[in-house]
C-alpha cells in the first residue's frame, strides 16, 4: 500500500477542493471497504485520501410520503437493511441490502461507496496491466470470464458489482452531484459509464465532484418490488446475476414498471425493449416466460459465461411471478 | 446433531468427551501462533518468486539495499539446495531454471517487514522462456521437453489381481466411465510461517507444521549435515489439512539459511496470496474405468487408469498415487483387476498432501462408477453396492486380507433408513417442476497409517517420561493442528495408567525433547502413535514407582500378520481400514443450477472413538471440506498461474452453506489400536463428493462426471439435454435419466 | 439505527482532526511517550509521509498513538498495541478472522484504517476477559468445543459478542446471519452455533 495523506474536511466545498486534479492526487474515503482493497492491491495509489465522514448530513435517511426517499451517500448498508420505512415502501432496496457482502462489511460499507466501487474483475484487481488500468488488453476476453459480462462489454468486459445500484435503477433513482460551481442532479442510469465511452472509469464524477444525495421517487400505490441475487455461496459473493423488479399491476396485468440487472453488464443494466413490454404484460406463467425469452437478446456471452443468459431470464421470470403471487 | 451411536460399550468410557486442553488459550485469544511471535533483533523475510511457468533466469537485478538488508538465494545454501523429501528434485531456491509461477528465487531479508516487501517488489528477474507444460493434456502430448526424468512422469505403477484378460473374455457386459477432479486448496486459516533463530552452535526453527522431523531433516540438508545442531519446535498451528506436511520443509530451510547468513532470527510468514498461489494443492485427477460384468450383472473385472497432475516437483506425489490406486476399486470385491497409475509433471504449482491423500479422487470416481452401473442395470445403487462390498475374509485390491469385521451393511442400512433413502431414491428420479430433489450414497474406506511399507520404514518411536512428581509427559512428534491430538493422546495414556488426565502433559513437539514418532499424517496418530503410547503406558504402570523418574520408549513394528510386497504392490497395503457411509440429499433449482444441500447423514467405523466430541468435530469438518470439494472449491491454473489467489475468489463453505449433518460412529474395535481405535481424520472427507454428485445427478437427470459441480455446469448440461427445445428456459416436465457421458 | 448514525457519531467525528507532525511533538502531546515522539519526527520525512495522532479507546482504555495513515486497525492492534489475539487471515475483509467491535458493531479490523477508529471504542478478544476469567461467550466456546485449530476463534467470539449485544435472545437464524461473516475452515460451524446459543443462555442467567 502506498503512503498517503489523510484529510478530514468538514464541508463539501473543502472536500471538493482537496480532491484536486483527480484520483492520482486524491480520492474520497467513506466506508473504505472497497478502498482498502484497491489500496492494498495497488490498483490505486492516491497521494491523499479525503475522509468525508466528518461532513454533516451525508448519512441521513429521509422518507416523505408523496415525495419519496432521500439517502445520503454515507448511509451504511446496515442502516438501509435495518430501516423499517425502507423495508415497507421499497422492499427491493432492503432485499438488496440483505444479500450484500457480510454483516461486518454492511456495518462499514456506505451506499455511495457501493455505487462508486470499482469492478471486481480478477484481472483488474490482480497484477495484470489490463485495459482499465491503462494497459492494452482486456485479459478476460480470452481468459477466465465466468463472472464477466454478457452484454454491453467491449472493449472491457467487467460487470458492475453493486447490488444497491441495480435496486435503485429499477426504482428510477436520481443522483445529486456536488460540484464547486453548481449542484446538479442526474438519473442514476446516466451516472454509470460504459466501456465504449471510457473504459478507465465506471461513473461520471469528475475531479472535485462528490455524490451528495440519492433520491428515490415516491412509490406508486400498490407498487411491488423485489431483488433476487444469484450467488454460489450464501454470503459474501458478488452477484453472478441479479435482478431487481419494480412494477404496479391491475388485475392480472402489469401496468408499468422496470426491471434491471446486475452481473450481466459493465454498468447496472436495463433492457429498454423489455421494460417497454412490461406494461400490459399478463402475469401468467406462460406470458411471462414468453416475454423473458427475448430478454437481453443482444447478449454476446463469452467463452465461460453463456449460462448467465438463461440464468438472467429465469431469475426475471420467477421474480415477476413470485411478486405477483403466481405459482411457478 | 445426534450423539454418535453404539459407543457406549462397556470399558469404552474413554469416548466420553473432556474439555480440550488447548481450548482456553484458543478461545481467550492468548494462544500464540507463529505470526504472533516476535523475538528481539528479529528480521523479516520476503520471497521473490518466479513469474514464469518455465524459464531460464538470465539475470537478477537488485535495487540498492539499505544497511541491514540482504538477500538469500541458492548460492547461499551451505548444504544442498534440495528439500529432503521422497525424491531429490525440489530446490529451496530456484537456481538457473524456474519451473512454476510462484517458485521462490530469493529472499529479501531486513529489519522492517514493509521495507523488506518493498525491496522485494523492486527486484527484477529477467528470463528466457522455455516451452512449458501447462496441463495434463500438454504433458500427455509430450511436445515440450520433459520436466522430470525422460518420460516426465514422477511415478508410474501398475498392479494386477486375478486374470483380467480372462474376465474380459468371459464378460457379458462392459461399462466404461471416466471422471475428473480439479485442484483443491487447503486454505488453512493460519498462513504458512516459520521463525529461525540461530544460537551458538545451534539453530532452532519454530513453525506452523505437521511434521517436525521432516522439517528437521530438510533444514539439516540445507545448512549442511552435522554442521549445526538443528532443533525444530512446532508452534500452535492454525489448521493444516495436509498442507503443512510438505511445504514447511521448504520455508524452514530458507529461513534457516537466512538466519545463519545474518546471525539473527529471521521470520518468514507467507501472505495469503502467496500461500494460495505457491504452496501445494490436492492433485487434479482423471480416472477411467473399463468394467466387466458377468451373467448375473456382478462385478467380474475392472481395468482402472489413474492420471494425476503432480505440478512442478515430485514432492509426495508417488505415495499420493499409491493411495489413489489402492482405493481404485473402492470397497468392492473385484475378482480380476488391473490398476495403472501415473503422476505427470507440469509447470504448475506443485501438488502435495491434502486430507485424504489421493483417496478423495479415487472414491469420487469409483463410487460414481458403481452408481452408474447400478442405474444402468436398473438396480438400486445401495443394494448393488452392498452386494459387492468387501466382507471379513475377503481379499482387498492388493490381495490383502480383510481381517476385521466390515460393518458397512448395517451402517448403510441404518443410515439409509434414517435418511429415507430407498423411498426418496425411487421418488426423486421422477421429479418434476423447478426444484428437483436428489439423494446420493457413497461407501468408502480409508487405510489407517502409512501406505505400503511406510510404517516399517519410518519406525515411529515414542517416549513417556514420568517425573518425580508422578506427572507423565508424552514425548511424541505428533502435532496438534486442530484435530484433537492433544486431547486424544493424553486420554489414551491416562486411561492406560489409570491416573487423572491432568497428570498427563503433552506440549507441542520440540525435536530436542521428543523422539521421531513420525509425521502427523495418514490417519496414523491415534492408531499408531496412540497404540505405542498405550503399550508404553501399560509397561510404565507395571513398573510404576511413585516419586521416581522413569523413562519408557517404544518403536512401532507392524503386527506380525501384516505383509507387504512393495515391488508388486501385493499384500496388506495398510495395517487396518476405517470405513464410512455418506448419504446426501440435495435440491437443485433447475432455473439457476444452484444446489442446496438439504442434509447429510454419515456413519463411520473408526474402531472406537477416543473422544466423541472431538470425533464429531472431525466428522463435521471433513464433511464440510468434502462438500466444498464437491460444490464450490474451484482452483484453476491458466498458463501456469493460479487464477483464484484470494479468499474471496476461492470459495469455501461459509456458515450459511453448512447443511445439517447427522453423523455417528459404530463401535468396531481394532485389536492393535489403542482401546480399539483406528484412524478418523481423513475418512470423513473421502466419501462426501460422490454422494453429493450422485444426488445432483439424480436431481438433474444428467450425468455428473466431474467436480466441483457448479451451477454453470448444471445449466449447461440441462440445456444440452433438451436441445430439441432450445428456446425453452423453463425446464421440461420430467427428466428421464440419461446415461450418456457426453457433455458440451 | 439511522438516528444513531446521524447523531452521535458525526458529532464525535467532527472534532477529530489530523494533527500535523511538527505540532505534535512540541505542544499538543505532553502525555506521549518519548519513543512515540521520536517516531513522529522520523515519520516527518518526505518519503514516509506524515504520521497522524490517533486517539481511541481500546478495551476500555484510552489510547493515543501516532500512526501512518495507511495503517489498518488490525496492524495497530497487533503491532503497536501487541494485541495479537486479533488474527490477520485474508487481509481483505473476506474471512472474519480479524473481527473486532467498533462501538459495539462487528467490523473487519484488517479492512479499515486505524484512523477511521478515531474517537471510537474498539473491543478486541483481549477486552472480553475479566482478569484471568473467561467471558461467558469464551467459556461457552470452551464448553461446546466451538473451535478446532483456533485461528478463526477470536473473530468468531467477537462476532458472537456483537450478535448477542444486538440480539440477547437470538434465534438460530439470527445466529446464522450474525455469524455469517466469519469463515471456519475446520468447519466447526455446528459447534460454533451451539456455542453462541449457549452463551446467550449463560449471559441471560447471570
Amino acid at each position: 500500500m502506498n503512503h498517503f495523506e489523510y484529510l478530514q474536511p468538514t464541508d463539501l466545498a473543502e472536500a471538493s477542493r482537496l480532491l484536486g486534479d483527480g484520483p492520482d492526487e486524491a480520492m474520497i474515503f467513506a466506508g473504505g471497504t472497497d478502498m482498502l482493497s484497491l489500496l492494498k492491491d495497488d490498483v490505486v495509489a492516491p497521494r491523499k485520501l479525503i475522509n468525508i465522514k466528518g461532513i454533516p448530513g451525508l448519512d441521513d435517511i429521509r422518507y416523505t410520503p408523496g415525495n419519496g426517499l432521500v439517502l445520503g451517500p454515507l448511509v451504511t448498508i446496515r442502516a438501509i437493511k435495518e430501516n423499517p420505512t425502507i423495508r415497507e415502501h421499497y422492499p427491493v432496496l432492503a432485499e438488496a441490502a440483505d444479500v450484500l457482502a457480510s454483516p461486518q462489511l454492511r456495518n462499514l460499507g456506505t451506499l455511495g461507496g457501493n455505487l462508486c466501487q470499482r469492478p471486481r474483475c480478477w484481472y483488474f484487481r490482480g497484477d495484470f496491466d489490463c485495459l482499465r488500468k491503462g494497459g492494452a488488453t482486456c485479459y478476460a476476453l480470452e481468459g477466465r470470464n465466468k463472472y464477466h459480462c454478457i452484454i454491453g462489454g467491449h472493449p472491457c468486459v467487467i460487470v458492475h458489482p453493486s447490488d444497491m445500484a441495480v435496486a435503485l435503477l429499477a426504482l428510477d433513482a436520481k443522483v445529486t452531484i456536488y460540484t464547486p460551481e453548481e449542484t446538479r442532479q442526474i438519473p442514476l442510469n446516466e451516472f454509470f459509464v460504459r466501456p465504449a465511452e471510457d473504459y478507465e472509469r465506471e461513473h461520471v464524477l469528475k475531479p472535485g465532484e462528490i455524490m451528495s444525495r440519492i433520491e428515490v421517487p415516491a412509490p406508486p400505490s400498490g407498487m411491488l418490488s423485489g431483488y433476487r441475487k444469484f450467488m454460489e455461496r450464501a454470503v459474501w459473493d458478488f452477484a453472478v446475476v441479479s435482478v431487481a423488479a419494480v412494477f404496479t399491476r391491475s388485475g392480472d396485468r402489469i401496468t408499468g414498471g422496470r426491471v434491471s440487472f446486475g452481473g450481466v453488464a459493465p454498468v447496472p443494466w436495463q433492457d429498454e425493449a423489455f421494460n417497454r413490454k412490461l406494461s400490459g404484460l399478463r402475469l401468467t406463467k406462460r406470458s411471462v416466460t414468453d416475454a423473458c425469452k427475448t430478454l437481453l437478446s443482444g447478449a454476446e456471452p463469452l467463452s465461460e459465461n453463456a449460462f448467465k443468459l438463461p440464468l438472467a431470464r429465469n431469475l426475471t421470470g420467477s421474480l415477476l411471478l413470485e411478486l405477483a403471487g403466481v405459482p411457478l | 446433531m445426534k450423539p454418535p451411536e453404539h459407543t457406549a460399550t462397556p470399558g469404552n468410557d474413554i469416548a466420553d468427551p473432556v474439555a480440550r486442553p488447548d481450548a482456553a488459550a484458543k478461545c481467550a485469544g492468548t494462544a500464540r501462533y507463529l505470526a504472533d511471535l516476535a523475538v528481539p533483533g528479529m528480521l523479516h523475510a520476503r520471497t521473490v518468486r518466479s513469474t514464469r511457468p518455465r524459464a531460464r533466469i538470465t539475470s537478477r537485478r537488485l535495487p540498492p539495499l539499505p544497511a541491514g538488508f540482504f538477500v538469500v538465494e541458492a548460492r547461499d545454501i551451505p548444504g544442498r539446495n534440495r528439500i529432503r523429501m521422497l525424491d531429490d528434485d525440489w530446490p529451496f531456491f530456484a537456481e538457473d531454471i524456474v519451473n512454476h509461477i510462484g517458485e521462490p528465487i530469493l529472499l529479501v531479508v531486513g529489519p522492517e517487514a514493509e521495507a523488506t516487501a518493498m525491496i522485494a517488489s523492486r527486484v527484477i528477474i529477467e528470463y528466457e522462456d522455455l516451452p512449458p507444460i501447462l496441463s495434463l493434456d500438454d504433458a500427455l502430448a509430450g511436445l515440450a521437453p520433459p520436466l522430470y526424468g525422460e518420460d516426465n512422469c514422477f511415478a508410474e505403477y501398475s498392479f494386477h489381481k486375478g486374470d483380467l484378460p480372462q474376465a474380459r473374455r468371459a464378460a457379458r457386459q462392459m461399462v466404461k466411465d471416466g471422471f475428473s477432479t480439479g485442484f483443491q486448496e487447503h486454505l488453512y486459516l493460519e498462513p504458512q510461517g516459520v521463525l529461525a533463530v540461530p544460537e551458538a552452535g545451534r539453530l532452532t526453527v519454530y513453525g506452523s507444521m505437521q511434521c517436525p522431523y521432516y522439517v528437521k531433516k530438510a533444514v539439516e540438508q540445507a545448512v549442511g549435515e552435522g554442521r549445526h545442531h538443528v532443533r525444530i519446535v512446532q508452534t500452535v498451528t492454525g489448521g493444516a489439512f495436509g498442507g503443512k506436511e510438505d511445504y514447511p520443509s521448504l520455508l524452514a530451510g530458507q529461513a534457516a539459511v537466512a538466519a545463519l547468513k545474518s546471525g539473527r532470527p529471521v521470520r518468514l510468514v507467507l501472505d495469503r496470496t502467496e500461500d494460495i498461489a505457491a504452496t501445494t494443492k490436492r492433485h487434479p485427477s482423471r480416472i477411467d474405468f473399463t468394467t466387466f460384468l458377468d451373467e448375473n450383472d456382478d462385478l467380474l473385472g475392472m481395468d482402472v487408469d489413474i492420471l494425476l497432475d503432480g505440478g512442478a516437483y515430485s514432492g509426495l506425489s508417488s505415495v499420493v498415487l499409491q493411495r489413489a490406486m489402492f482405493a481404485a476399486s473402492g470397497v468392492y470385491r473385484v475378482p480380476h483387476l488391473h490398476v495403472h497409475g501415473r503422476v505427470l509433471a507440469t509447470n504448475q504449482v506443485p501438488a502435495g498432501a491434502f486430507r485424504g491423500f489421493g483417496a478423495p479422487q479415487a472414491f469420487f470416481a469409483i463410487e460414481m462408477h458403481l452408481e452408474n452401473i447400478a442405474l444402468r442395470l436398473g438396480l438400486d445403487p445401495l443394494e448393488y453396492k452392498l452386494r459387492h462390498a468387501l466382507r471379513r475374509g475377503d481379499r482387498t485390491c492388493t490381495d490383502g486380507l480383510v481381517r476385521g469385521a466390515v460393518r458397512l451393511p448395517e451402517m448403510a442400512t441404518r443410515l439409509c433408513e434414517a435418511a429415507g433413502y430407498p423411498a426418496k431414491q425411487a421418488a426423486y428420479t421422477a421429479g418434476q417442476g423447478r426444484y428437483r430433489r436428489g439423494i446420493g450414497l457413497s461407501l468408502c474406506y480409508h487405510g489407517c497409517g502409512f501406505t505400503g511399507q511406510g510404517e516399517e520404514l519410518i519406525q515411529g518411536t515414542i517416549a513417556l517420561h514420568k517425573r518425580a512428581d508422578d506427572a507423565v509427559e508424552i514425548r511424541v512428534a505428533a502435532t496438534e493442528m486442530g484435530q484433537g491430538a492433544q486431547t486424544v493422546l493424553p486420554k489414551i495414556v491416562a486411561h492406560s495408567l489409570g491416573i487423572p488426565l491432568d497428570q498427563i502433559h503433552y506440549e507441542n513437539p520440540d525435536t530436542d525433547i521428543v523422539p521421531d514418532s513420525g509425521p502427523t499424517v495418514a490417519s496414523r496418530t491415534t492408531m499408531i502413535v496412540g497404540g505405542l503410547l498405550r503399550e508404553a503406558a501399560l509397561d510404565l504402570k507395571r513398573h510404576w514407582q511413585s516419586g521416581r523418574v522413569m523413562d519408557i520408549r517404544r518403536t512401532y513394528h507392524h503386527p506380525p500378520h501384516i505383509h507387504w510386497d512393495q515391488e508388486h504392490f501385493r499384500g496388506d497395503a495398510y495395517p487396518e481400514y476405517a470405513w464410512g457411509v455418506n448419504v446426501v440429499e440435495v435440491e437443485v433449482d433447475l432455473l439457476t443450477g444452484l444446489v442446496r444441500v438439504i442434509k447429510i447423514w454419515a456413519q463411520f467405523d473408526v474402531g472406537a472413538p477416543m473422544d466423541e466430541r472431538t470425533l464429531r468435530g472431525q466428522m463435521e469438518g471433513g464433511i464440510a471440506q468434502g462438500l466444498g470439494y464437491a460444490l464450490w472449491e474451484k482452483l484453476e491454473v491458466d498458463d501456469g498461474r493460479v487464477q483464484q489467489q484470494r479468499i474471496r475468489d476461492y470459495t469455501i463453505p461459509t456458515f450459511m452453506d453448512m447443511p445439517p449433518v447427522e453423523s455417528g460412529s459404530v463401535y468396531n474395535p481394532y485389536e492393535f489400536g489403542p482401546f480399539g481405535a483406528k484412524g478418523a481424520g481423513e475418512l470423513t472427507l473421502v466419501g462426501v463428493a460422490p454422494a453429493v454428485a450422485a444426488a445432483v445427478q439424480q436431481a438433474i437427470g444428467c450425468p455428473v462426471d466431474m467436480i466441483p459441480v457448479t451451477p454453470e455446469m448444471i445449466l449447461r448440461r440441462i440445456r444440452n439435454r433438451k436441445h430439441a427445445k432450445p428456446d425453452s428456459e423453463i425446464p421440461p416436465e420430467s427428466s428421464p435419466r440419461s446415461r450418456s457421458r457426453a457433455d458440451t | 439505527m439511522s438516528n444513531e448514525e446521524n447523531g452521535n457519531n458525526i458529532s464525535r467525528r467532527k472534532f477529530i482532526k489530523g494533527v500535523g507532525v511538527g505540532i505534535a511533538g512540541s505542544c499538543v502531546l505532553p502525555s506521549l511517550e518519548q519513543s512515540a515522539i521520536a517516531q513522529a519526527k522520523e515519520g516527518g520525512d518526505a518519503v514516509h509521509g506524515g504520521k497522524e495522532l490517533l486517539s481511541l479507546t481500546v478495551n476500555g482504555k484510552p489510547v493515543r498513538v501516532l500512526v501512518e495513515p495507511r495503517m489498518t486497525l488490525a496492524e495497530l492492534l497487533r503491532e503497536k498495541l501487541q494485541l495479537t489475539g486479533t488474527k490477520i487471515v485474508c487481509n481483505q475483509g473476506a474471512c472474519g478472522g480479524c473481527t473486532v467491535l467498533l462501538d459495539g458493531h462487528a467490523v473487519y479490523s484488517c479492512h479499515m484504517l486505524a484512523l477511521d477508529a478515531a474517537e471510537r471504542e474498539v473491543t478486541t478478544i483481549e477486552g472480553l476477559m475479566t482478569g484471568e476469567e473467561l467471558h461467558p461467550i469464551q467459556q461457552a466456546f470452551v464448553d461446546k468445543d466451538g473451535y478446532q485449530c483456533g485461528f478463526c476463534t477470536p473473530g468468531q467470539v467477537m462476532a458472537a459478542q456483537a450478535l448477542l449485544l444486538r440480539h440477547p435472545r437470538p434465534t438460530r437464524e439470527q445466529v446464522l446471519e450474525g455469524m455469517s461473516g466469519n469463515i471456519c475452515r475446520c468447519a466447526a460451524y455446528p459447534k460454533i452455533l451451539e456455542s453462541a446459543l449457549a452463551a446467550a443462555e449463560k449471559i441471560r442467567k447471570s
